[in-house]
Order: structure tokens, then C-alpha cells, then sequence
């Protein structure tokens, strides 16, 4: 009877994430199959600024020209990374596009406007230190050979979508054959390919998440909300796990007032970068151990930032 | 034949996903797993994933060069090589962890939490969701507002909504005018241990999906009398006097002393839906 009621429990959980999720994760491999077709291999290369530094910097911007969500993004930057896209501008691109897009921004500002006068202040705060964090974790990979980072599987794929796998011979022949009437057929393919197999990751990681979260509430931690920095890291572990959408996590974290501004923001921060199902997405493309210093860097940059960020800027009405 | 039946599982897969989403959208179902803002991408997904396996079943014939390293979920067409064994074992793991868990979970879940985990959620109750425009009052809030808002039913209470109540509590510009009222209030109850004299009525609330729904609620009691019997997570309409008190969390929370008690899915089986922050946004 218990064992009943604790399997409904986490099968609830983990339909509710799944349905939430599957639609965006659909989006983000239509998208990246038509990409994978029609977007010119080096296009973006040619595109971003030749200084990589400033590359980087550019590419955590995208996110307004390329809104996605945080599940539809890993896809995307796959088959951005096979045109030719560096992987630093990638990993800058996929942890900003979350968070630094037209939607967060205003699904941010609408959770808040009811708890401070000013809640654009707050949406911009979220947006800047997203935006900030991304790129600084862009320029750290910018120094990591891509054989750390992307697993072997996907590293062949890029070198061989930037020519450095196939001779130029095949690649031409490929494009003529491709011009006739296929390109639409591979697209599709593509995107049916790359939805399932991302899809495996994402059940994975929602079932793991589901299996947490009815273990988790938000009252457990509020014993430690007056505590500054074990709130901050308390929020972006509850984060991790209840693995929520980006575009409308603020809506949970305004509902928590008893914890200081620092704290939430850094779960906004945070949350979207890297949570439970995330990593189980970003283990379809990156090595493990590459994931694992991700989400310490992030841990540590995203806290560190918010706690930073609001001792220097004051939200009128909130801590 | 082993070969060409994998060759089927890819699109078949999707297809199977695709009506998943579509069924939980169309049956309604999906209002209790996700918040109103989600429910259309449920159908533009459900929707998709048919048009998308269809055309890649159709054209299953057309022979085109594979661009990427060989997968998983290489799909048909030209596009699988001469199957071999191991790789078979790993489609088929593959596909085993992709549907199971969701067959698995869709046989085994009751639409809902169970009462352990809904107390448990309700824990800190000082945190309020997003405030729904409706609700938003500008001015000061006078007894004649107060009339004008809330329809009186024949018996002479003023229907007033779960979730407005959680508004007024600590808020000393509205509590004055709302306490003592004869109110009726319609959300679903947790019956609590036989030991407990008081039941507890709630409002489930989501930010994106099941998996973030906390409930909202307050104690109702029953003067000198027993609690009725009415099961877990039930429907009901109660009326009675609203009044406040300090919960043992140190936030001030509604109390009713309840008059009259209706079970509404004795008299109907449909189950409401819990409403979303992001309605209206």
C-alpha cells in the first residue's frame, strides 16, 4: 500500500516533467534537424568576431536572436557545434540562451512585480548575471582541448561536419545529391534521430528528478533561509533537483520571501544552467567528467556572483 | 526480418510519444499535470512528433547519404547499416528506457499526490504564489467593496475563493473587514488523522507542472461536533464563520467554523483542476 502510494507519487512527478519538457525538446530537434541541412557548414564561424574572446562574449548574446529553453538547447548547440560553431561560443550560448531571452525576461519581471516596486530591476539583475556567468564559463572551456569535453561520438561528428573528416569530394557530391529534392527528408530524419536519443536522456534524468522531489519541499529549507550563504547554496541544490522550466521558475522562487534576494537569484541563475535533467541532456553530448566541473564551476560562479551582486545593488521593498 | 523490424522502431517510438501527448491533451487529463500555459505546447508536441514520424515513415524508400556518425537511432532508409547483434541489445535497451518508465508511470499514478506528500508540501505556509489579477486591490479596502465583490448565496454567506483568503490573512487593511463573515468556500479537503479534530482545505498551485504543486490551505473546524466522513482529496463546499489564528509556523492563516459541510464529488465524479499562477499571463 505504501509502495503504491509512493510509485503514484514519483509517476505524477515524472509525468508532469515529462509532458512539460517533451514539447520544447521536440522543438529544439525540429529546429536542430533543419539546421543541420540548411545552415552552410562555417556560416557562424564567419559570422562571430575573429578575436575568440569577443566571440564568446557575442555568442552568451544569441539567446535573444535564438530563444530556446534549457531542454531545447542541447540539441541545437550539437548541430550548431557540427557548423562549425567553437565550442566555447556552444557552451556560452547554451547556458545563456536559458536565461538572457525576451521570455525569461518577462516571466521574471511578472513573478516579481507583486513583491517589489521595481521588478524589471530584478528581471535585468537575473538576465545580466546569467549572461555574465555563461560567458566566463565559455572562456574557461575557450582553454580546454574539445577531446575533454565532448564525448568521442560527438567530437567525430564535428570534425566531420567541418571538413576535417570528410574530403572535400564527398562533401561536394553529398550537397548536389542533397540539392535535388532530399534536403527535407534528412532534416526530418535528423530531428527524429536526435529527438529520440535526446528524449532517452531526458526520461532518465526526469525520473531520477521525480524520484527526489517528492522527497523535497520547499518548507524543508526554510530553517536555513536567514543563513546568507547556506540558503544560497540550500535554493540552487533545490533548484538541481526540482528541475524546472526557465521560463517560469520565477514564479516558484517569488512564492519564497523568507529567503534573501541573493539566495533566490542564485537559484534563478543557477537553475536553468544545470539541474537534474540537464545533466543527464548534457551527458548526451559532453564527457562526464566535463559535466561534473561544469556544475561545480556553475555552483560556485552563480552563488558567488549573486551573493556579489547584491551587495552593491538594493531592490527597493526586498533584502 | 529482425533487421527491418527495428527499422520501424524509431518512427513507431515517436508515433507512440506523439499520441501519449495528444492523449493526455485532448482527454484533459494533462490539466492536472501541467499549469494552463503549458497545455497548448502538449498539443503542438503530440501534434509534431505524428506529422514528423508520418513523413519519415512515408518516405522511408528515399535513399540519402547519412551525414553523422552511426547512432542509436539511426532511422530507415538507407540510413541503417547490416544489423548486428549488440547493437540490436542496445536499441532495444535504448528503447526500453525511453517507453517503459512512461508506460509504467501512466499505469501507476493516480492523477495526483498522495495526502503524505501534499502535507509534507504544505509545510511554510507564509510563502503565497503569484497574486492573480483579479485579486489585485488598489485603495483602501472598504465593507461596501468587500459586498460588491462577493455574491451572497440565499442562506446569506459570501462565496469567497480559497486562495483570496490566503491574501487576507496578515494583511491588516483587509483582515478587520473579512473576519466574522458567514463564508462558503469551495476547494478540496485533507480528512487528517482520526485523532485530529479539525479537517483541512486546500488549493493545489503550479508554476510549470505536477512536479512543483504545492498546496495552499487552512484548518476548518468543527464546533463541539465529529468531522464528517469524506475522503481524502475530495471536493467539498463549506460553510461557516471565517475567522484568523497563528499557525504553529508563526504566519497568521484562515480558520473556518464550519456550519455545513458538502462532499461535491459524492454528487458528481468529475475532478477540478488546480489552478495555475501563470492564468492570464
Amino acid at each position: 500500500m505504501l509502495l503504491a502510494a509512493q510509485l503514484s507519487d514519483i509517476s505524477y512527478a515524472f509525468l508532469g516533467l515529462l509532458l512539460e519538457g517533451l514539447p520544447f525538446i521536440f522543438l529544439g530537434t525540429l529546429v536542430s534537424g533543419f539546421m543541420d541541412v540548411y545552415l552552410p557548414s562555417g556560416w557562424l564561424d564567419r559570422v562571430l568576431p575573429k578575436n575568440r574572446w569577443s566571440a564568446v562574449a557575442l555568442s552568451g548574446l544569441l539567446g535573444f536572436v535564438m530563444p530556446v529553453c534549457e531542454c531545447a538547447v542541447v540539441p541545437v548547440i550539437r548541430r550548431l557545434l557540427r557548423k562549425g560553431l567553437p565550442l566555447s561560443c556552444a557552451v556560452a550560448y547554451m547556458l545563456a540562451a536559458p536565461i538572457f531571452n525576451p521570455i525569461t525576461l518577462l516571466s521574471t519581471f511578472k513573478a516579481f512585480e507583486n513583491y517589489t516596486p521595481d521588478g524589471w530591476q530584478l528581471a535585468f539583475s537575473r538576465i545580466f548575471l546569467g549572461y555574465v556567468t555563461a560567458v566566463l564559463v565559455g572562456w574557461v572551456v575557450m582553454k580546454l582541448r574539445a577531446s575533454f569535453v565532448l564525448k568521442k561520438k560527438v567530437l567525430g561528428e564535428v570534425l566531420a561536419g567541418q571538413g576535417t573528416g570528410f574530403g572535400e569530394e564527398t562533401r561536394a557530391a553529398a550537397s548536389v545529391a542533397l540539392e535535388k529534392e532530399n534536403r527535407t527528408i534528412l532534416a526530418m530524419r535528423t530531428a527524429l534521430r536526435d529527438f529520440l536519443e535526446t528524449a532517452l536522456y531526458f526520461t532518465v534524468g526526469v525520473f531520477l528528478a521525480a524520484v527526489f522531489i517528492v522527497r523535497v519541499a520547499p518548507g524543508d529549507l526554510e530553517g536555513l533561509a536567514a543563513q546568507e550563504m547556506v540558503s544560497t547554496a540550500a535554493l540552487m541544490a533545490l533548484s538541481y533537483v526540482l528541475s524546472l522550466c526557465s521560463t517560469s521558475d520565477a514564479f516558484f522562487i517569488a512564492a519564497l520571501p523568507t529567503f534573501t534576494l541573493s539566495a533566490r537569484m542564485a537559484f534563478l541563475v543557477f537553475g536553468p544552467m544545470l539541474d537534474l535533467k540537464l545533466t543527464f541532456l548534457y551527458l548526451s553530448v559532453f564527457r562526464p567528467k566535463f559535466v561534473f566541473g561544469l556544475g561545480l564551476g556553475l555552483f560556485l560562479l552563480a552563488g558567488g556572483l549573486s551573493l556579489w551582486w547584491f551587495e552593491f545593488v538594493t531592490i527597493d521593498g526586498m533584502r | 526480418m529482425k533487421s527491418s523490424w527495428w527499422r520501424w522502431t524509431g518512427p513507431l517510438t515517436a508515433v507512440f510519444l506523439g499520441l501519449v501527448l495528444l492523449y493526455f491533451f485532448v482527454s484533459r487529463r494533462a490539466e492536472v499535470y501541467l499549469a494552463p500555459d503549458f497545455l497548448n505546447y502538449l498539443l503542438f508536441g503530440g501534434c509534431g512528433l505524428l506529422v514528423l514520424a508520418t513523413f519519415v515513415i512515408c518516405t522511408r524508400e528515399t535513399a540519402v547519404p547519412r551525414r553523422h556518425a552511426p547512432s542509436t537511432f539511426d532511422l530507415p532508409a538507407g540510413m541503417v547499416d547490416e544489423e548486428d547483434p549488440s547493437s540490436s541489445r542496445m536499441r532495444g535497451l535504448s528503447f526500453g528506457i525511453l517507453l517503459l518508465p512512461l508506460w509504467g508511470a501512466i499505469l501507476l499514478t493516480e492523477d495526483e499526490f498522495s495526502e503524505e506528500v501534499l502535507l509534507r508540501r504544505s509545510a511554510g505556509g507564509g510563502a503565497l504564489p503569484e497574486r492573480p489579477p483579479a485579486m489585485e486591490r488598489v485603495g483602501e479596502y472598504t465593507e461596501e467593496r468587500f459586498r460588491e465583490e462577493h455574491a451572497q448565496t440565499p442562506s446569506g454567506h459570501f462565496r469567497v475563493d480559497a486562495m483570496e483568503l490566503f491574501y487576507v490573512a496578515g494583511d491588516e487593511g483587509l483582515m478587520p473587514i473579512f473576519k466574522d463573515k458567514p463564508v462558503q468556500v469551495e476547494a478540496q479537503v485533507l480528512a487528517l488523522s482520526p485523532s485530529e479534530p479539525r479537517m483541512w482545505m486546500y488549493e493545489l498551485m503550479m508554476t510549470c507542472c505536477s512536479a512543483d504543486a504545492r498546496p495552499f490551505g487552512f484548518p476548518i473546524e468543527f464546533d463541539g461536533g465529529e468531522k464528517p466522513e469524506i475522503p481524502s482529496k475530495n471536493r467539498v463546499r463549506v460553510t461557516g464563520i471565517l475567522g484568523f489564528e497563528m499557525g504553529e509556523d508563526g504566519y497568521l492563516s484562515p480558520v473556518i467554523q464550519v456550519e455545513s459541510i458538502e462532499d461535491l464529488e459524492a454528487e458528481s465524479s468529475g475532478r477540478s483542476s488546480p489552478t495555475g499562477p501563470l492564468s492570464g499571463f
